[in-house]
């Protein structure tokens, strides 16, 4: 082959030059523009500035006319009602008379998983509910001190005496992120959407099948009709994720289905891009503060999410000033403890929060049709005897964790004061088995039943937690003490919960997640034990039915919370499950984050936060 | 030439059934089978009864309730161009429907049993189902409803494992009516999203990878992902071929001095260095505010690169990084470990073939003609030390595609190693085959380029 250097290469040489020539002056011109672009913009968000602070000023002026605006014209037919007393942007304003209040600055915030659709209700994604509820607002909140429930797009409402008739009043001063105003149709069309068969969210579809009609009364009232008597009834109503019938009801049910942004609202913030234009996989989310928000608008311009998949990149990231705030694994804890300069730098909130649901070990009282030795309610006593749960919580959990007596969480008021956790008493436990008829009977050092069968089991967990895995093996030996041969067995996650399913195991150890009210029958009520229920220990005591049936069509409070307090009496004695503990957050923010504090719920929402003028370090 | 690549791009065909197949029975025979852990997010707390009702809506949805092998074909069915239609890309006229919804209101029955737009969904998926006019559906959705016991019948027929909780649901209440709407509402739950592949229309279609169950389109999703691995890789693969062939050669050159030496040891230690160990370190040394703050610690492009001009500048704010340096500063600790490890094996094969071919005859010949040592080199011994680069190569291109989990983890690359790993971890069917079908044609084309490659480089190969 000839290698010279010819005519025609000479030609391709300056061709190719000729390519990257007009690319660079391409670019340089692209700049350019981006310059006249970058000036429009400034005087853009100048102006959009001081709209925000106008209309901040015009919304709490509002605010005064609002609370004067005195609701008491509510219905007859009605036994609670609740007026707009209070005001639910109390807890925004408060650091507003801080010296340093500014507005400004970002808050960077880090996933540790990606985030594939923001969508609401088809989205399956754990961190999307994060970012929802800062852009689409529900009827009503829970009061994160006082747990009760006060108005948010609803001014007031009134619950009929037999829980199934709610009516909402909706605020008349209310607009979406884009300025149009937000109506009772808005609700209507948000439950005939949800309730649409074409539509992808089976999970909101089951929830709302409790509903029986949503309907509208001119623009600002709303009926919801109940189809039975539910406690939780109005949690339901009022936690309605509201979709703008003007902006979702442009998409057909397919687009709907398929798309993955579209995230809209009356929120105090908005997504930074167009809902229609969100792709995931960017490796941040960005929200922009709501310039046409109706409520006080927040401090911080903007939230953004940014996805670091790696633990320790996160931390350094953190270390660094890139994120503002962790959330570090009880292990991680130990060893950041110690850490003086992060400890010096940021500030460290360690909390315990009503939803963080609970720990226990499952015991299964039938396998395939007979009972199993857990079926005897002593031999399950003596198991809560054996577990060192003061001292599983103080080594395993490095002191995040505190035990618990049952389902209930103890700052809720569900949960029966009276009742005293079983004490670790290895002897009581001992005693309690021979009772029950195991002993050590062949000297083998493992105890048997009068027939003869040793007491073994395996107790299954997630392989994929090293926390579950030392957990196990500290029960292990535990339980070799008092005679008995626990083997350990770990499964992967869709495994474990194919056995779970299927109901085939002797013990099982996970956590299930709490709400502020929790509903106990999924999990204690014989009625869950046949197929698809949560009942797969084959728990069976019909009084316990009884008083959960009872509780969960009674409206009063104070007569739910009493026979609650009977369930977890029952609960506690019938020991179904040994109870571990409630396990407490723990949670790392970056220094010039103020007002950031501990409610009942968790941490204060990051409306209520702000960043002085000089510590302002992000959009400037 | 062209024969003989028309014939190994046809044999192309039956190898990617093999390996689709391989995937996808290991997958489905695994226990918790496709969907497991996408359908039971770990965390996500569900009320039993819902947590079931969704689950199945799933499984009719994606047909993940289905025998294994039927899963497959239809799988095979939806990405062959020659196939037959499903039941989900069947349409009809604004004629058909607004005749099917006079057909519903005129008649005298189902009107009773629910809104005009449940009954329309209702038809239309029956009509769909079956593969019949909407308005023929109307009598066929009424005949069924009109008979409890007929109705029952035919929805325990259309599946098997169907609770009979559910079926109870029906006859609970004593009024015809009543068990009339609970039946209507059971079937409509039975008929939404199933599909079924209509025998009867052949069609030339557009391959469909499908949707992941997570509701993305596959295609979206690797459309997303391809380019950063490429981009990833199209700057990894020039460096490490330069900087192997060149020290390979000139080791070659100075075989057992200290050059050769010293090379061969430390691509061997860099080798022998494992990525996932060197990604954190470099992480906790070289972006850490604590050690040398010098690089970004993760993603390709700062949160501010929205607002960067595209080039670097010199303004009155001082300098702008821009967007263009910003991405190449995310870029070096990545590029560095997917690079590191790769010299050793080219440069060791470089520097082997080059030794082999330059003690060989015709180099003696060529250097007593009197060419010049450096002509030598790259005219005539480079040439001939190509071949097995080339083999090397087209093991490489297929890695373009395919990624690497461990650097794209690290440093929370959103690239195709991570989507393919998520897709086996959740066992999310559509996903992981959609990767695997890819990974596959990229595999199998790359080969043919090799022997494309060899005949050109070799002129004493030949296919024809």
């Amino acid at each position: 082959m000839d290698n010279r250097f010819g005519f025609k290469d000479w030609i391709v040489c300056l061709l190719l030059v000729a390519i990257l020539v007009t690319l660079w002056f391409k670019m340089i011109q692209d700049d350019r523009q981006w310059d006249k672009l970058a000036k429009i913009q400034n005087t853009l968000t100048s102006q959009s500035d001081e709209l925000a602070q106008l209309s901040n000023k015009l919304a709490s002026g509002i605010k005064v006319t609002g609370v004067t605006q005195s609701d008491a014209q509510s219905n007859a037919n009605t036994s609670t009602s609740q007026g707009t007393q209070q005001d639910p942007f109390a807890r925004v304003r408060a650091p507003m008379n801080e010296p340093d209040y500014a507005s400004g600055d970002w808050l960077v915030y880090p996933f540790g998983s990606t985030v594939s659709k923001l969508t609401p209700m088809i989205s399956s994604d754990v961190y999307q509910s994060v970012i929802e509820q800062h852009v689409i607002e529900q009827l009503a909140n829970r009061d994160p001190i006082t747990l009760e429930w006060q108005p948010m797009l609803a001014k007031s409402w009134s619950v009929s005496d037999d829980g199934l008739t709610i009516v909402f009043k909706l605020r008349d001063n209310v607009s979406f992120s884009d300025g149009k105003p937000f109506t009772s149709a808005d609700v209507v069309f948000s439950y005939n959407w949800i309730m649409n068969p074409k539509v992808a969210a089976p999970r909101d579809r089951a929830y709302y099948d409790k509903v029986e009609s949503v309907t509208a009364v001119g623009p600002y009232t709303v009926i919801f009709k109940l189809k039975e008597t539910y406690f939780k009834g109005f949690d339901v109503c009022a936690g309605i994720t509201i979709l703008a019938k003007h902006f979702y009801g442009q998409f057909t049910e397919a687009q709907f289905n398929e798309s993955t942004g579209l995230l809209f609202g009356t929120g105090p913030y908005k997504l930074a891009v167009a809902p229609q234009d969100w792709k995931p996989g960017e490796g941040k989310i960005e929200l922009v503060r709501n310039d046409k928000y109706w409520g006080i608008a927040p401090a911080l311009d903007r939230i953004v999410y940014r996805e670091i998949l790696d633990d320790n990149a996160r931390l350094v990231a953190f270390r660094n000033g890139e994120l503002d705030r962790y959330g570090p694994t009880p292990e991680q804890y130990v060893a950041l403890k110690k850490d003086e300069q992060l400890n010096k730098d940021k500030q460290l909130f360690e909390f315990e929060t009503i939803t963080g649901g609970y720990r226990y070990i499952a015991w299964n009282q039938q396998l395939e049709g007979k009972p199993t030795i857990f079926a005897d309610k002593r031999v399950r006593q003596a198991m809560t005897m054996l577990t060192n749960r003061d001292q599983m919580a103080r080594n395993l959990m490095v002191g995040l964790a505190t035990p618990c007596s049952s389902p209930f969480h103890r700052l809720g008021k569900q949960a029966n004061p009276d009742v005293q956790l079983w004490p670790y008493s290895p002897d009581k436990a001992i005693a309690l088995l021979k009772e029950a008829g195991f002993e050590d009977r062949d000297g083998d050092g493992v105890i048997e039943s009068a027939d003869g069968k040793q007491f073994t089991f395996k107790l299954i967990y997630p392989a994929s937690s090293e926390n579950y895995k030392q957990m196990a093996f500290y029960l292990k030996d535990a339980y070799a003490r008092a005679g008995i041969a626990m083997e350990p067995d770990p499964l992967e996650w869709s495994i474990m919960i194919q056995r779970i399913n299927q109901r085939k195991f002797d013990a099982m150890t996970l956590g299930w997640s709490g709400t502020i009210e929790g509903d106990p029958n999924q999990i204690f009520h014989s009625d869950q034990v046949a197929d698809g229920g949560d009942n797969y220990i084959h728990y069976v005591n019909k009084e316990l039915d009884k008083y959960i049936d009872a509780a969960r069509i009674n409206m009063n409070e104070d007569e739910r919370m009493k026979l609650w307090h009977k369930v977890h009496a029952i609960l506690h004695e019938d020991q179904p499950y040994t109870f571990l503990w409630t396990t407490k957050a723990v949670l790392y923010m970056d220094n010039r984050i103020k007002n950031v504090q501990r409610v009942k719920t968790g941490i204060n929402e990051l409306e209520e936060w702000y960043v002085p003028r000089k510590l302002q370090r992000w959009g400037l | 030439m062209l024969t003989y690549i028309i014939r190994r791009l046809l044999l192309m065909i039956p190898t990617l059934i093999g390996v689709t197949a391989v995937v996808f029975f290991v997958m489905a025979f695994a226990p918790g089978g496709f969907g497991g852990t996408v359908l039971n997010e770990q965390g996500a707390q569900t009320e039993g009864d819902e947590a079931r009702r969704i689950r199945e809506y799933f499984e009719r949805r994606y047909g993940l309730d289905q025998n294994a092998v039927v899963q497959y074909g239809r799988w095979i069915n939806q990405v062959s161009p020659l196939g037959f239609l499903n039941t989900s890309q069947l349409t009809y006229t604004d004629v058909q429907l607004v005749e099917m919804s006079n057909a519903i209101a005129a008649d005298d029955l189902l009107p009773t049993l629910g809104t005009p737009r449940v009954l329309d969904d209702l038809v239309l998926n029956m009509a769909k189902y079956q593969d019949i006019e909407p308005v023929a559906a109307v009598s066929v959705v009424r005949e069924l409803l009109a008979d409890v016991d007929t109705g029952l019948a035919w929805i325990k027929e259309l599946s098997p494992n169907i609770l009979n909780r559910d079926i109870e649901r029906v006859t609970r209440d004593e009024v015809v009516l009543t068990q009339q709407r609970e039946l209507r509402s059971l079937l409509q739950s039975q008929l939404a999203g199933r599909q079924r592949i209509i025998f009867s229309r052949p069609a030339i279609k557009w391959p469909d990878l499908g949707q992941s169950l997570r509701g993305r389109k596959v295609t979206q999703m690797l459309a997303q992902a391809v380019p950063i691995t490429v981009l990833l890789n199209v700057i990894t693969i020039p460096i490490i071929y330069f900087v192997a062939i060149i020290t390979g050669i000139y080791a070659a050159r100075h075989r057992g001095k200290f050059f050769d030496i010293v090379s061969g040891f430390t691509m061997i230690a860099l080798w022998s260095f494992p990525v996932i160990l060197a990604g954190v370190l470099l992480i906790s040394y070289l972006a850490n505010k604590q050690f040398l703050w010098w690089f970004p610690t993760a993603g390709l492009h700062s949160l501010e690169a929205d607002s960067m001009r595209f080039l670097p500048a010199i303004t009155d704010a001082g300098f702008e990084r821009g967007y263009l340096l910003d991405a190449v500063w995310h870029l070096v600790l990545p590029v560095f470990c997917l690079t590191y490890g790769g010299f050793a094996v080219l440069s060791k094969l470089t520097r082997g073939s080059v030794l082999d071919n330059i003690r060989s005859d015709y180099v003696r010949t060529v250097r007593a003609k009197g060419v010049s040592e450096h002509d030598v080199l790259f005219r005539h011994v480079m040439r001939n030390s190509l071949l097995p680069l080339i083999t090397v190569a087209a093991s490489i291109i297929p890695a373009l595609f395919v990624g690497s989990v461990i650097v794209e983890n690290i440093f929370s690359i959103p690239g195709m190693g991570k989507l393919g790993v998520e897709a086996a971890f959740m066992k999310d069917r559509e996903l992981l085959m959609g990767t695997t079908l890819i990974g596959g044609m990229i595999g199998l084309a790359s080969e043919i380029m090799r022997d494309v490659l060899y005949a050109m480089a070799d002129p004493r190969v030949s296919y024809e």
